[in-house]
């Protein structure tokens, strides 16, 4: 057992698997309890067979196999740091390794590079061209290191540069730095200089910024280049000669800015690609680079708060690597005070420069958990471990994108990356985005089972929240995830267009940019989590002209159904019908197994449709109609024993249209004046319901004669533009729903018959009584017209109304609608007839009526003071002995009595 | 039984109604009116102005002669509203048992004079009553029951 042990540690060791090298970890892989693996690790490293790490979690590694991976013997039996161990330990890099991505996106351009200098006999001229910042200069000068490590250069051999662009005002100045100068060759020249080139004899002369090389310097340079021979400054005699590899450098197109004669003898030309381009696993170590060398310089641990890390890595950096490490060099600066109690550096995003904070989009910000501090050195290897693990991915999503059997395969690797689920607290901005999940996943009705809503739950958040790190690491699969998801399209439509449909409202609402890698795992996740759909017996489909008219009714019936009855196809609406026929037959492919088929069809002739299907040992029905109603009646039939013509005849049965038009235009309303007795009263009666209805309303009051209104009813263009609410008169003309309104009840309005029940949609209840009270004394007014000679009617009835309703206050009593109307006329008859001094002097028992009737008289007195004053009369006893008579016949005040 | 017919241009309202009515007992009030009859606004004003337990009958001039002579309405005890004096001349002309007039009260106009509180009468009016008087017609004055009657004679 501690052989299986020792060997275990030694493979996993030799493989560079060191985090794996737990007690647990291997107590896990090899079935073993942990108490027993701590006791034979005790023995192996008494026996000098493996090393222990210290620092936490607690490692074993084979000596042996770090003494073969870095050659160098391991005396000891702990390690305390690992990472300051391998760092001890592993060779100096030697010139391109020293380059981020030579063994990456530079590969090719370092072999290229490496040609090229390497060309015998003495190599040949490189130019290098590229954006500013991009490591143009570190190129040429590793390409000489590489050289020299190789001895192609003389032991002496020097690498030499010049930027040619400080030169750019002083085209004399760079000629006599190049190629030296002669005493006297110009003003200064006190004595004879050797240029650049012979410095660079033997070695390497790099001209970085060449477009800034004045044309008849470049003249003089390429006749160097072809004879290795040139005149110093001033001497055009004496020939000078140079053996010196050249490096040329430029940011610009080299076709614009240097001369034909010139570039034909450079040869070999090389793009060093931009930062954006090199992708961001050689960002990282970049950034772990330029940080080491900082951590070196101000000998402290330098680590960074996980947003700094984010934002730094996701801004793309116009200068490339040159902007990149002067941000971090000025971050630097920034935090040299931020030193904590372990003396050690934290660098946070605040201290970024403005430009970079001012980039970072919402959901980078939003997506950043500060959690953990990242150290410096963790970036390395992590990083290096990371994306083995994430071999899992690559491995899957490489087997994925070839597959012969997609949906088998997927589903494997659905099960293998879903397995564990971490139970991590997930944000409230994941948890929005997990809600918005969940309702389109309903959609699609891929209802997650109660007992796996939790893991579900899991899975869905660690997709949203992949690690960052696992994203670079797929970035070079894009390719291959877009065929997945292609091949998701054709085997499970309803799983992509649910994934797709994620990823829109998650970048609309949230704006959180799903990865490829993403949609491909969600894909995955559903595919697990919602296994194959059975293909049930019998099936709908809803084919419909229409962006979206086939699937929201198949949608709304399969959520009332509460079951997938129906899968829909959207036609365009040019689509022709040969088209369509090939899109249904590529689903019917899909169906097999299927006994029924029931296909609903907007347009079409059903015989068309028939010829073109290519199923066979199905019994396909086909309707050519198609609504909400009708699917629902056959999606529930479906799930029924019916039987398919049963079916589709109780369908066609119920298509049957009914209609009823509800005319609703607003229209106006009326009500119609109409009396048996002639058109005379009817205008009468008109005038009154006019003069009572509030200033305000809309409502119109039309006279009509009664024997028309008897022989047309009510459709009748006079009252077509209306809504006729009633007809008040005297006899009931008795018309389907007309209602009629007797006069005596218009007035009286003590029945349930009155009109204010019409009215009362149109007022307030203020309003409505108003109008009540308006008609009585309307109506009065009408009959008193008559009755009076010298006063004005209409004003002597606002009086006596006024004083009348003031009585009734006084006796707490509302006397009811015909004493009150006998009362407005009679008393509007008693004021004329004290006006002209006509009053009754006389009435029955005149003493008694004064005794017993004391409180009446005064309250008629305190209620009309103001008409008495108005008219200038009194009201004698005798009078208010025959207003009495009125009240006490009245049935409210009897009541009361 | 005819208890009393009157002139009255308002024809039935309070006085008529409450007063009159059981001053006389009467138990139903015939409005003899060719115009009330086609006007049924008119006719609902008589209606509510009419006492409980008394009846209303609305008819033309022509119509309550012929009823009246007809013993129709001889179990009533029958008060008769006329709305003018020619009116009450055709009644008392048409109907022989009538042989007695109530002047209650007529509109004052540009042709009429006042003859008492409320009653204003034109020429023709006068001749009228003049004769009614000589055909031996007792034509009183009388607004409320409990008014003195004065014969019109005097007052013309």
């Amino acid at each position: 057992m501690k052989d299986t042990l020792y060997k275990m540690i030694h493979a996993w060791t030799s493989a560079e698997r060191f985090d794996e090298l737990t007690i647990a970890s291997l107590s896990s892989a090899l079935s073993l309890p942990k108490n027993k693996i701590t006791f034979f690790m005790q023995d192996l490293i008494k026996d000098g067979k493996i090393v222990r790490i210290e620092e936490k979690p607690l490692r074993f590694m084979s000596k042996k196999a770090l003494e073969e991976l870095y050659g160098t013997p391991v005396n000891t039996d702990k390690i305390p740091r690992f990472d300051a161990w391998l760092a001890s330990v592993q060779k100096e890099p030697m010139d391109f390794e020293k380059l981020v991505g030579y063994d990456g996106s530079l590969a090719s351009l370092v072999e290229q590079c490496k040609a090229t200098i390497s060309y015998p006999p003495s190599g040949l001229p490189l130019m290098l061209t590229g954006e500013t910042g991009t490591g143009k200069s570190f190129i040429a000068q590793l390409t000489f290191e590489y050289a020299k490590n190789h001895s192609l250069l003389k032991p002496e051999g020097r690498f030499v540069s010049i930027n040619c662009s400080e030169y750019a005002n002083n085209p004399e100045l760079l000629s006599a730095n190049l190629f030296g100068y002669v005493k006297g060759a110009f003003t200064g020249a006190n004595q004879d200089t050797p240029g650049l080139l012979e410095l660079a004899d033997g070695g390497v002369l790099f001209l970085d910024e060449v477009h800034n090389l004045k044309g008849e310097c470049q003249e003089k340079l390429f006749q160097f280049m072809d004879q290795a021979l040139y005149h110093r400054m001033g001497d055009n005699k004496t020939w000078y000669s140079s053996q010196v590899r050249l490096i040329f450098a430029t940011t610009e197109d080299p076709n614009q800015v240097l001369l034909k004669t010139l570039q034909r003898r450079i040869p070999m030309h090389l793009k060093v690609p931009t930062l954006l381009q090199r992708g961001s696993l050689e960002k990282i170590q970049m950034i772990y680079m330029l940080f080491k060398k900082e951590e070196q310089r101000l000998k402290k641990r330098i680590k960074l708060s996980p947003s700094f890390f984010q934002l730094l890595l996701s801004y793309p950096f116009p200068e490339n690597i040159g902007g990149l490490k002067s941000t971090i060099q000025a971050c630097c600066v920034q935090a040299l005070f931020q030193i904590d109690e372990k003396d050690e550096m934290m660098i946070e995003a605040h201290n970024l420069p403005a430009t970079i904070l001012e980039h970072a989009s919402i959901d980078t910000l939003l997506k950043i958990q500060d959690s953990d501090w990242i150290y410096i050195d963790e970036l390395d290897r992590n990083f290096k471990n990371e994306y083995s693990t994430t071999l899992l991915e690559q491995n899957a999503i490489h087997k994925l994108a070839q597959t012969e059997d997609f949906r088998e395969d997927a589903l494997h690797i659905a099960n293998a990356l879903f397995q564990s689920s971490n139970s991590n607290k997930a944000s409230a901005f994941e948890n929005a985005a997990f809600t918005l999940v969940e309702k389109i996943t309903q959609h699609y009705h891929m209802a997650v089972l109660k007992q796996e809503s939790d893991s579900f739950q899991h899975q869905l958040l660690s997709i949203l929240s992949l690690p960052l790190k696992t994203r670079i690491a797929l970035e070079n699969k894009k390719q291959e995830m877009e065929t997945i998801l292609g091949r998701f399209k054709n085997e499970d439509f309803r799983i992509y267009s649910a994934v797709l449909e994620i990823q829109e409202t998650l970048k609309n609402t949230l704006n959180i940019s799903m990865e490829p890698i993403q949609n491909v795992l969600l894909g995955l996740l559903f595919l697990k989590t919602f296994p194959t759909q059975s293909i049930p017996k019998r099936m709908g489909i809803l084919l419909a002209h229409g962006p979206s008219s086939a699937s929201s009714i198949a949608i709304c019936v399969n959520e009332w159904l509460e079951q997938h009855v129906f899968d829909a196809i959207d036609m365009p609406y040019f689509m022709s019908q040969e088209q369509c026929i090939e899109q249904l037959n590529t689903y019917l492919k899909k169906m097999e197994g299927i006994e029924e088929l029931f296909l609903l069809v907007d347009l079409g002739s059903l015989e068309e449709v028939w010829k073109g299907l290519k199923i066979k040992n199905v019994n396909i029905g086909i309707i050519n109609t198609l609504h909400l109603k009708m699917a629902l009646s056959i999606g529930q039939d479906l799930l029924s024993s019916k039987s398919m013509e049963d079916i589709l005849e109780k369908a066609k049965q119920e298509t049957r249209a009914s209609y009823r038009i509800e005319y609703n235009r607003e229209k106006k309303k009326l009500i119609i004046c109409s009396c048996a007795s002639g058109m005379g009263v009817a205008e009468k009666l008109k005038s009154v319901i006019v003069d009572s209805l509030p200033s305000e309303s809309s409502i119109e009051v039309l006279s009509y004669d009664y024997n028309s209104l008897l022989q047309n009813g009510i459709h009748n263009p006079n009252f077509e533009n209306y809504e006729v609410l009633c007809v008040v008169g005297t006899l009931n003309p008795n018309i389907k729903h007309l209602h009629f309104i007797a006069l005596d009840d218009l007035i009286l309005q003590e029945s349930n018959n009155s009109l204010d029940q019409y009215l009362e949609p149109y007022f307030s209840n203020t309003k409505l009584e108003e109008f009540k009270k308006n008609i009585i004394k309307n109506f009065s007014l009408s009959n008193i017209m008559n009755a009076l000679t010298i006063l004005n009617p209409t004003k002597l009835l606002e009086h006596v109304a006024d004083a009348i309703d003031r009585l009734q206050k006084e006796m707490h009593l509302s006397l009811s609608n015909n004493t009150c109307f006998g009362l407005y006329v009679h008393v509007s008859c008693l004021v004329e007839r004290l006006v002209m001094n006509r009053g009754i002097e006389s009435y029955q028992d005149i003493g008694g009526f004064q005794t017993e009737q004391k409180n009446f008289i005064e309250r008629v007195k305190r209620s009309f003071s103001d008409v008495e004053a108005f008219y200038g009369v009194q009201i004698p006893v005798e009078e208010i002995g025959y207003m009495f008579d009125y009240v006490k016949n009245d049935k409210n005040y009897q009541k009361c009595v | 039984m005819i208890k009393k017919l009157r002139v009255d241009h308002r024809l039935l309202h309070g006085q008529v109604a409450f007063s009159w009515t059981s001053a006389l007992n009467a138990d139903c009030i015939l409005i003899a009116n060719d115009s009330v009859v086609n006007d049924e606004l008119r006719k609902t004003t008589m209606k509510m102005a009419k006492p409980n337990g008394v009846k209303l009958v609305i008819k033309n001039i022509a119509d309550s002669i012929q009823a009246i002579n007809s013993g129709k309405t001889d179990k009533y005890k029958l008060f008769i509203v006329v709305e003018s004096i020619k009116d009450a001349q055709k009644l008392i002309n048409g109907v022989d048992q009538i042989k007695s007039l109530n002047l209650g009260g007529t509109k004052a106009t540009e042709q009429t004079r006042n003859i008492s509180k409320a009653m204003n009468i034109t020429n023709e009016e006068e001749t009228i009553l003049k004769d009614l008087v000589n055909k031996g017609v007792d034509v009183t004055i009388q607004m409320v029951p409990e008014d003195t009657a004065i014969p019109v004679e005097k007052v013309l």
